[in-house]
């Protein structure tokens, strides 16, 4: 793809140290980046961002320019890969690219770009170039996982590929009786090679090129199918064979896969010529680009509008259109269309389809204009005869063929034109001359015209004006009525308020009236304010009394309690006991003051003192006394009594009261036993007991004697009286205090109560006082305000009243004004009115002159003579440059007529040059030669779409900018080689060849394509052809229910179908009016199918028996038809015998080589797959299917696509010879039963349904 | 001969379900003509060029489109072949339109002007039965013997002269001189020279598998299995051997 290109990018570059080296690994400066500053041409890719977003790209240099940056050529493209840092390009890395990948892809843009060593920021320019780019990566990726998909289709037709060719030795070869097949026997291969040998092709040694097919290879017998071309040189060779060599080889196979799988790593690679191509095919919603505006079409076929719509949409169109054609609506005639339409535009076309017969068929239906240069490019011998024509070597022929036939043509017609122009241009004259006055006297017409026209408009000017003043005076008129009729209404409200008024101002009251309430009721109110702060001053001495007799009865409780004080300090005298102290200070709340506190202390002290001074007396006692008895007992037992108590006394210790009890206690007990006579137990005994003497007289030391401590103890109490006698006295002053305070607030009390009660007395009300005071006097103010209003309305009212009665006199005056200038008024409008009816009567005297219409016969009669003069200047200079036209045009047919080879070739060579609709097979649109002699088309037409895979039809998609899909989803599918996709699939199944996605394919078959597109492009993107020309209408019902779910229902487009589908033939089953039969074959076992021992497929002999019958005598019909004048001579009744089954084909066409000779007719056989495509006249179809087996299975014939083929093939008569209630009753599948009984229904009410013919049973 | 026979029965008849019911040697005419033709050598020359050159002699013409119309010829060609003549000098554009320059008029009288030739004669063959016309075999091809019974479906078909002139027209050139080339211009005699007879050897097969009748017949002139002949016969017959053999089966 080759962009022009005018802006040059810049960008900053730099390097980073692995750059660096790997630069200095290929040998390169880094300098030449920027040596003269001259850009590069380059290819950038987008790579997926890095994880801080900066742009990630690659730089591809394509040959020339790595020889530039190089200095010397590399093995490949070198490849800058760099990120975008700080919108500057830091150059990470350098690597080659292979030369052979492809440059230039839809993911990659080439752009100019300079480098330079500066530390400016790239362009942005080229930074949002880059941005909006798509990463590569991603776009392969994607269309790689999408085309996965289609990877099933190819899988197919892969297995068992990879086989190296097999030569092997034969002993026989022997020919079919007709040369189509050959068969092998006596090969020498192995086992294994054998199962590969199907689909081989075959080349013999002696004959050059591969004679054919295997098309089975089973029982040591290997056959062969030839091909239609070779026929002729195995003839020759026959006899030449001696080498007895063959060799099989699937190089064709798989260089044909080769190329799909080329077209799939194209796609991958962005090769495709519409950047958009993956989408439009992978996405659900293909995102085609809007329609081009509409332009007007001159179109050279008659199209209808189903038609038009088609081509002109598919030439608005930008990327796609697609174009459902069911069968017989003029595809061709649409396909070829557009090719004129792209030829006219100067745009060239590619028509590609799935076959070389459906290419060949294209073209030759294409037209023969000047414009059109067709040219058929694939191998010579396997195009057929209609393409011939279109071949390199042929075109020259064929553009002398088409010219000289258009020259002769135009030349013969201009011959007779001569005298046809000298009596042109004497008509023409005489023509002239008789128009010319007639133009006159219409121009003085139009002139009269204009005058009366201009008298109308100054009358109609006056009228307008009169019109206008009497509408003027109208409204005056009606504006002055209706002041009158305000002025009357409002005089009479001036009256009905002047009476109100008078009503107010003639009462009793007057001003002094006013004053006189005013004043007697303010007195009144007066009075009452008095009584009410009477009855609140009285309220207040209650109050102060009640708080009077409260305070004296405080201060004589305060008075009762210094009492009680009193009386309680005479007790505390006699007290004697602590006991009775603590008593009294309990009931009198005497407060323990420090000195209380004291003397409680010591008088406890003094107790406790006394106490233990008593016990250590009795301690003192008790072992005094066991010391004088244990001495006793002990020093006659010899125990030194002195030294141990001396002992005892240098070790003084000290011992509580208890343990000395504990101690006695034992000791008692010990002295009971034999133990008092042990003297170490009494010398222990008298140590403890000194021990415990020393420390009760050294406790006992430390106390004074009992007497001292009472004697301290009666001072302590003494003194505690005097404190709390202190104590007394204090709370005794402040009781008096509380005595003295009460009083003084009583005495302030009474002092209060003075002036109030003075007052009460000033205030004491005279007269009658109500019982809610406030009430009254709210009332008698309410009065007062009322009053104060009465007396202002009063005042205003007779203002008022001067007001009204002054405007009553001016509005009175008014009306009277007003009275006289409505009769005025009436008078002028009296006579306007008298002016309007003249100026109408003038009008109505020029209606006449005006309705006439002058102007349009004169526009006839003028434009009518200058086109005479027109035509008559063309015939004057046709007649001129007649026999210079003649006489070159005549040096032109001489030249053509004698022109050889030699003379064309030149010719030739042009043709070839400006061809611009090339016709080729999808698979051959991606061979070598072709793609370098045509890489690229404007337009792509591709036909019969829905025959061709999915990878087929992906390669001359690859080319076009723009594809135009025709096809028709409602019949067959693609064949795989020469089988159905179920044969292949059921076969694939047989064979066990570990084919798993078995599943996953069947459901790639189930929808095509086409249809997917087709039903998901927008309506402007698509049209189906719904007008069909090929079938009678009878014919056309059948098949009517496979379309009914499109938007347009398939309509015949033959005007009249009987007479223009009339197949003239007359016989005992067969009526002129017969378009439509079904010979019903019983369902009985006479009438079953059959199958061949060994063979998978179906025949149904007493199918062929009938067919023969029938055949037999539509050959006699034919006959009788052209005795009676009905058919030419020469004329053959074209007929197909069809049927769903090969082997019953095979079986039909022996029939008719062997045992028929039908020279009225041209009978051709085939299966209803090998008929698509094609018509026939008569059409038999043979259903075979017969049989009572529980499934009722009919195969193949279940699919309503290829019922839809079998009965669309018939233009004038469709036969269909079977068994009715096989498929309409006893077919397993509802809808298949619905589909047949469609067929037999509409064959009924053609009255069309034969028994079988019993003579023939 | 014999030993062709025996070579072609067993071809014919290697398939072991196929037998040979009949076998028969005749004669196929075929017509020899001894045609005089005139010719002319001329230059080579392109025709549109040629054309073209007239034209311009003739006509005041400034524009392609005007000669498309009238020549009826994509005004592609003619643009093409307009520029070439003005790198090649022949023609030149002045006020009026094209003109051709002196070499241009040198060239036109070159491709007009033709020698004439001395006439040739040459010899054609022309099967009647095959519509087909061809020049004698250099090599020897056998002639049928007297005794022989001529083929039964001939026909007596009348030679075309156009189908003659093209089968001669389409030798390849003799000398070829520079630049110029020979054209055989008309037919100015055709004369009947004699007949030929083609020894023809026929089988009459049966395919017992398949049930089918058929005929292989070898033409010793084309030194093939002649697929016309044996459809002829075939049409003609295959359903009478069939009910001959029904018969004889009975």
């Amino acid at each position: 793809m080759v962009r022009t290109h005018t802006a040059t990018y810049r960008t900053a570059l730099r390097l980073t140290n692995t750059a660096k080296e790997k630069m200095r690994g290929f040998g390169i400066s880094e300098r030449s980046f920027f040596v003269g500053e001259k850009p590069f041409q380059v290819f950038i890719e987008r790579y997926p961002s890095n994880g801080d977003g900066s742009l990630s790209v690659a730089l591809i240099f394509g040959g020339a320019e790595t020889l530039r940056l190089a200095g010397k050529g590399l093995d490949g493209a070198l490849v800058v890969h760099g990120i975008f840092t700080n919108q500057q390009l830091l150059v990470t890395n350098l690597t080659l690219r292979k030369a052979y990948q492809a440059l230039g892809t839809n993911w990659q843009r080439e752009e100019t770009i300079a480098f330079d060593q500066s530390r400016e920021p790239a362009s942005a320019a080229l930074l949002n170039l880059i941005n909006r780019m798509k990463p590569a990566k991603e776009s392969s990726d994607y269309v790689k996982k999408r085309i996965g998909s289609w990877e099933g289709y190819l899988k197919i037709q892969e297995r068992g590929m990879d086989i190296p060719d097999i030569k092997t030795g034969y002993s026989k070869l022997v020919f079919s009786h007709d040369f189509s097949r050959i068969t092998l026997t006596g090969c020498q291969l192995k086992d294994a090679e054998w199962k590969t040998l199907k689909n081989l092709t075959v080349r013999l040694t002696g004959i050059t090129g591969d004679v054919g097919t295997v098309i089975k290879a089973a029982n040591r017998t290997i056959e062969v199918e030839l091909q239609n071309h070779m026929v002729k040189q195995v003839r020759e060779r026959a006899l030449a064979l001696d080498k007895k060599e063959v060799v099989f080889s699937n190089f064709a196979a798989l260089s044909q896969i080769r190329r799909l799988r080329q077209g799939f790593g194209n796609l991958e690679k962005g090769l495709a010529v519409n950047p958009n191509l993956d989408r439009i095919l992978f996405e659900e919603k293909p995102p085609v680009k809007p329609l081009q505006a509409p332009e007007k079409l001159a179109f050279h076929n008659r199209l209808n509008e189903f038609q038009q719509k088609a081509v002109s949409g598919a030439m608005r169109a930008e990327d796609l259109y697609v174009i459902q054609g069911p069968p017989g609506t003029g595809k061709t005639t649409v396909i070829s269309e557009i090719c004129l339409q792209n030829a006219r535009k100067g745009l060239r076309t590619l028509v590609a389809s799935q076959s070389n017969l459906a290419v060949d068929n294209a073209l030759g239906r294409l037209l023969a204009n000047k414009d059109i240069r067709i040219l058929r490019v694939g191998r010579t011998e396997s195009i057929e005869e209609e393409g011939k024509k279109f071949i390199e070597e042929n075109v020259g022929q064929y553009w002398k063929d088409h010219t000289l036939k258009e020259i002769t043509a135009q030349y013969e017609k201009r011959q007779q034109r001569e005298p046809q122009l000298v009596s042109e241009l004497a008509t023409n004259e005489t023509s002239y001359a008789e128009l010319e006055p007639v133009v006159e006297s219409l121009a003085a017409a139009i002139e009269d015209k204009k005058k009366a026209q201009a008298q109308h408009r100054e009358l109609q000017a006056a009228l307008a004006a009169a019109q206008n003043k009497r509408a003027a005076f109208a409204v005056q008129k009606d504006k002055a009525v209706q002041h009158s009729d305000e002025l009357a209404q409002t005089l009479q409200r001036l009256e009905e308020l002047i009476r109100n008024d008078l009503e107010v101002a003639g009462s009793a009251k007057n001003d002094e009236w006013f004053e006189g309430e005013k004043q007697r009721i303010s007195a009144r109110v007066g009075e009452l304010q008095n009584a009410l702060e009477f009855n609140g001053l009285a309220e207040q001495l209650k109050d102060k009394e009640r708080g009077a007799e409260e305070l004296a009865a405080q201060q004589e409780q305060a008075a009762a309690a210094v009492g009680k004080k009193q009386m309680a300090q005479g007790v505390l005298e006699t007290v004697k006991k602590v006991d009775g102290l603590l008593q009294l200070m309990a009931e009198q709340k005497i407060e323990e003051v420090p000195s209380i506190t004291y003397g409680l202390n010591k008088l406890e002290t003094n107790r406790e003192k006394m106490n233990e001074w008593a016990k250590l007396n009795q301690y003192n006692e008790t072992i005094t006394a066991a010391i004088a008895y244990v001495e006793k007992s002990a020093a006659p037992l010899g125990v030194a009594v002195d030294d141990v108590k001396e002992g005892a006394l240098s070790q003084p210790e000290a011992f509580t009261s208890a343990e000395i009890d504990g101690f006695m206690e034992k000791l008692r007990t010990v002295l009971k036993t034999a133990q008092r006579n042990d003297p170490a137990v009494l010398k222990k005994a008298l140590d403890s007991l000194y021990k415990r003497q020393n420390n009760i007289w050294r406790r006992g030391a430390k106390l004074k004697t009992a007497e001292a401590y009472v004697e301290d103890s009666k001072r302590a109490f003494q003194g505690l009286k005097k404190a709390l006698s202190e104590q007394f006295e204090k709370q005794l002053q402040q009781y008096e205090a509380v005595e003295q305070k009460w009083l003084e607030r009583l005495e302030q009390a009474r002092e209060a109560m003075a002036p109030l009660e003075q007052r009460c007395q000033q205030l004491k009300p005279a007269g009658e006082i109500p019982e809610d005071i406030g009430a009254a006097i709210r009332q008698l103010n309410a009065e007062l305000e009322n009053l104060e209003k009465e007396q202002v309305a009063y005042a205003e009212a007779g203002q008022r009243l001067k007001k009204h009665q002054n405007e009553h006199l001016e509005q009175s005056e008014a009306l009277e004004k007003n009275k006289v200038r409505i009769a005025e008024l009436d008078a002028e409008i009296k006579r306007v009115d008298e002016a309007i009816a003249g100026h109408e009567q003038g009008a109505a005297s020029l209606q006449d002159i005006l309705s006439s219409t002058p102007e349009e016969e004169y526009e006839r009669a003028a434009k009518q003579l200058a086109s005479l003069s027109f035509a008559r200047e063309s015939l004057k200079q046709e007649m001129k440059d007649l026999p210079m036209l003649q006489s070159i045009q005549k040096k032109w047919l001489d030249l053509l007529e004698g022109a050889n080879e030699h003379d064309l070739d030149e010719i030739r060579k042009m043709y070839i040059k400006h061809a611009n609709v090339i016709g080729t097979t999808c698979v051959a649109s991606a061979r070598k030669d072709f793609i370098d002699n045509y890489p690229e088309f404007d337009v792509v037409i591709i036909d019969e779409v829905s025959k061709a895979t999915p990878p087929e039809l992906l390669l001359p998609m690859l080319k076009g900018k723009k594809i135009i899909l025709v096809g028709d989803h409602h019949q067959l599918p693609p064949l795989l080689g020469n089988d159905t996709l179920e044969e292949t699939l059921e076969e694939m199944i047989n064979d066990n060849s570990g084919f798993e996605e078995k599943r996953e394919l069947e459901k790639l078959l189930a929808e095509s394509l086409f249809e997917r597109l087709y039903k998901n492009l927008p309506d402007s993107n698509k049209t189906m052809l719904a007008i069909q020309y090929r079938m009678h209408e009878d014919i056309m019902e059948t098949i009517s229910p496979f379309y009914k779910l499109e938007n347009d229902q398939l309509q015949c487009g033959i005007a009249d179908s009987d007479a223009e589908r009339d197949h003239l033939l007359e016989s005992k089953t067969v009526s002129r009016n017969n378009h439509l039969m079904w010979i019903d074959v019983p369902n009985e076992p006479a009438s079953f199918e059959e199958r061949m021992s060994g063979g998978k497929s179906l025949y149904n002999a007493a199918e062929l028996q009938e067919i023969r019958g029938l055949l037999v005598e539509m050959n006699g019909a034919a006959a009788e038809a052209k005795r009676a004048g009905r058919m030419a001579a020469q004329e053959l009744k074209s007929i197909g015998v069809i049927s769903f089954y090969g082997e019953q084909v095979k079986r039909l066409q022996r029939m008719l080589d062997q045992e028929l000779r039908l020279p009225h007719l041209a009978v051709r056989t085939g299966t209803v797959d090998r008929f698509q495509g094609s018509e026939r006249d008569i059409i038999v179809l043979s259903m075979v299917r017969n049989n009572d087996n529980k499934h009722g299975d009919i195969g193949f014939a279940k699919d309503y696509r290829r019922l839809n083929v079998a009965l669309s093939r018939a233009k004038e008569l469709l036969v269909l010879v079977g068994s009715s209630d096989m498929f309409t009753k006893r077919a397993k599948q509802a809808d298949t039963r619905a589909m047949y009984q469609h067929v037999l229904n509409v064959v009924k009410e053609k009255d069309g349904l034969k028994a079988l013919e019993s003579s023939r049973r | 001969m014999e030993e062709l026979i025996v070579k072609l029965r067993l071809t014919a008849a290697e398939n072991p379900d196929v037998t040979v019911l009949k076998e028969q040697v005749w004669k196929l005419p075929v017509v020899l003509y001894d045609v005089k033709i005139s010719r002319v050598k001329r230059l080579k020359m392109d025709i549109l060029m040629k054309m073209l050159l007239f034209a311009f002699q003739e006509r005041d013409i400034r524009r392609a489109a005007t000669l498309a119309d009238m020549l009826f010829v994509e005004e592609l060609f003619i643009s093409d072949s307009i520029d070439k003549m003005e790198r090649t000098r022949l023609i030149g554009l002045d006020k009026k339109g094209y003109a051709l320059t002196a070499k241009g008029h040198d060239y036109l009288e070159k491709g007009i002007f033709e020698e004439e030739m001395e006439p040739e004669a040459a010899q054609i063959v022309y099967s009647a039965v095959h519509d087909d016309y061809d020049l004698p075999k250099d090599s020897e091809t056998p002639e049928a013997e007297e005794s022989l019974e001529p083929y039964r479906y001939a026909v007596k078909g009348a030679v075309k002269k156009e189908r003659i002139q093209k089968l001669l027209s389409d030798r390849p050139p003799e000398s070829d001189e520079q630049g110029f080339q020979i054209i055989t211009t008309d037919i100015t005699s055709c004369i009947e020279h004699s007949v030929a007879h083609v020894p023809c050897i026929e089988f009459q097969l049966y395919d017992r598998k398949q049930d089918i009748f058929y005929a292989r017949v070898w033409n010793t002139a084309s030194a093939s299995w002649d697929e016309k002949l044996e459809k002829a016969i075939e049409a003609r017959e295959v359903m009478g051997w069939r009910r001959a053999m029904e018969k004889q089966a009975n």
